[in-house]
């Protein structure tokens, strides 16, 4: 008997399903509807504006007189509206279904029918993306969420071998959280070819989808994928148990991220330093103390110097300064920018921020030239 | 000749198309796909897999299929 065979039984299924939205997505019978609504609302306030007329209710027939107005504005456009043309997607014929179930087999190594889930499944090959392997995956097509989803969240994909990202059990590849798929840019034409009945080429779209890598939008990276390694231990920590350093930038584990004593902001080991007798770990920003001699110093003058007292810095001018010939680098960056001599001391505004950089400076400023000339005399 | 052709990439249409008759499955593609590798994509013709020198004829059905294509997080 043909009827037993799945094949058959999923063509039927789905030339039902795709005959009712297609008239689901018909809207001509619902603009119908509400014209003809509208018409009889017109014909009501007519009646009765014939009515206040003939006993000269005046204010009465002025208010009908704008309903009534209104209202064949309604009947306009909904007239407008059924006479728009429509895109109806075709209806497609039953043997045209069967060659989309057919084809299937063609791009598919596996394809299964599952009437009583009414699903149509086929399964991909093993699939790696930037050397992580992702495993197998079951695109299944549901049947009952067609009628009303002609679009990608029709179709369920599931990990097959997962090997779901480390911070997110919930997703075995980068753009499918749970079995719902993300299509991105194969959004429209998986959607444009379900509504046209071309099975087939929807499944192998949602199949391109899985063997592409979009790092761009990524519910996990792929190179967060096995755990996201502490930058000052190299331990590989679940992704819920990583901490970002405000200072550098860099991820760590809960072992070597710490914070500032004074504004709580969070950093990694690297960027605090102790600041005062009681052995505060501040951040630069926080800073009190002249780092190397620990003399009490203005909190912005030591932001700028990178920790130093006045003092401390006319001592490592020089130092620098031929390390920066070395070096060939633009030097500057809010140290030799600020004079220390006191004939031109300047002071600086107070209402400056505090965790406010000074632009680095060009290389080749002619300021700077002199600024370092002057620092290093 | 008269085709059938599907776009399975951007809009993703169905249309029929006229062609001159002798129109191969290169040449199609270079048409419609121009700036694209037809390595990058699934060429099916009558929903075979199809050569590049193939040429067309009335009442084909040609579909160009992308194998890969950039998904999202949402």
């Amino acid at each position: 008997m043909r009827n037993k065979d799945p094949v058959f039984w999923a063509a039927v299924r789905l030339y039902r399903t795709l005959s009712l939205a297609s008239e689901h997505v018909d809207d001509l019978a619902f603009a119908a509807t509400g014209v003809t609504h509208d018409l009889r609302a017109l014909e009501r306030l007519a009646r009765l504006l014939a009515v206040t007329d003939s006993r000269g209710w005046r204010g009465a027939a002025a208010t009908l007189r704008e309903r009534l107005q209104a209202a064949a504005g309604r009947v306009q456009s909904g007239c407008a509206e059924l006479r728009r043309p429509r895109a109806v997607p075709p209806r497609p014929a039953l043997a045209e279904l069967l060659a989309e179930l057919g084809q299937l087999h063609d791009e598919f190594e596996q394809v299964e029918v599952r009437p009583r889930e009414g699903r149509i499944c086929v399964r991909t090959d093993p699939i790696t993306l930037e050397d992580v392997p992702l495993g197998a995956f079951s695109i299944e097509l549901r049947l009952p969420r067609l009628a009303t989803h002609l679009d990608a969240s029709a179709f369920e994909v599931i990990a097959q071998d997962p090997n779901p990202a480390a911070g997110s059990s919930d997703s075995a590849h980068p753009h499918v959280s749970g079995s719902s798929l993300c299509a991105g840019e194969a959004t429209v034409p998986i959607a444009t070819a379900l509504s046209e009945g071309r099975i087939a080429d929807a499944f192998c779209l949602v199949s391109a989808v899985l063997h592409t890598y979009n790092p761009a939008s990524a519910y996990v990276s792929l190179s967060d994928w096995n755990g996201v390694t502490c930058r000052d231990c190299g331990r590989s920590c679940h992704g819920d148990d990583v901490y970002y350093c405000d200072g550098c930038g860099s991820d760590y584990c809960d072992s070597c991220i710490s914070c500032c004593d004074r504004c709580d902001r969070s950093l990694c080991l690297s960027c605090l330093d102790e600041d005062g007798e009681q052995g505060d770990r501040v951040c630069r920003h926080c800073r009190r103390n002249c780092r190397r001699c620990g003399t009490a110093s203005d909190v912005t003058r030591l932001r700028l110097q990178r920790g130093l007292c006045d003092d401390c810095l006319a001592d490592e001018a020089p130092d620098e300064e031929d390390d920066a010939a070395d070096a060939d680098e633009p030097i500057g960056g809010g140290v030799l920018a600020v004079p220390t001599d006191p004939r031109n001391h300047t002071e600086l505004p107070s209402h400056e921020p505090l965790h406010e950089e000074l632009p680095r400076p060009p290389a080749n400023d002619p300021v700077v030239a002199s600024s370092s000339l002057a620092s290093s005399g | 000749v008269q085709i059938l052709f599907v776009n399975n990439l951007g809009g993703g249409f169905a249309d029929h198309i006229e062609v001159p008759e002798g129109t191969t499955v290169a040449q199609l593609f270079e048409q419609r796909m121009a700036n694209s590798d037809a390595s990058d994509f699934l060429i099916r013709v009558d929903r075979l897999p199809a050569a590049a020198d193939q040429v067309l004829h009335a009442g084909a059905r040609v579909s160009f299929t992308p194998l890969k294509i950039e998904g999202a997080r949402r």
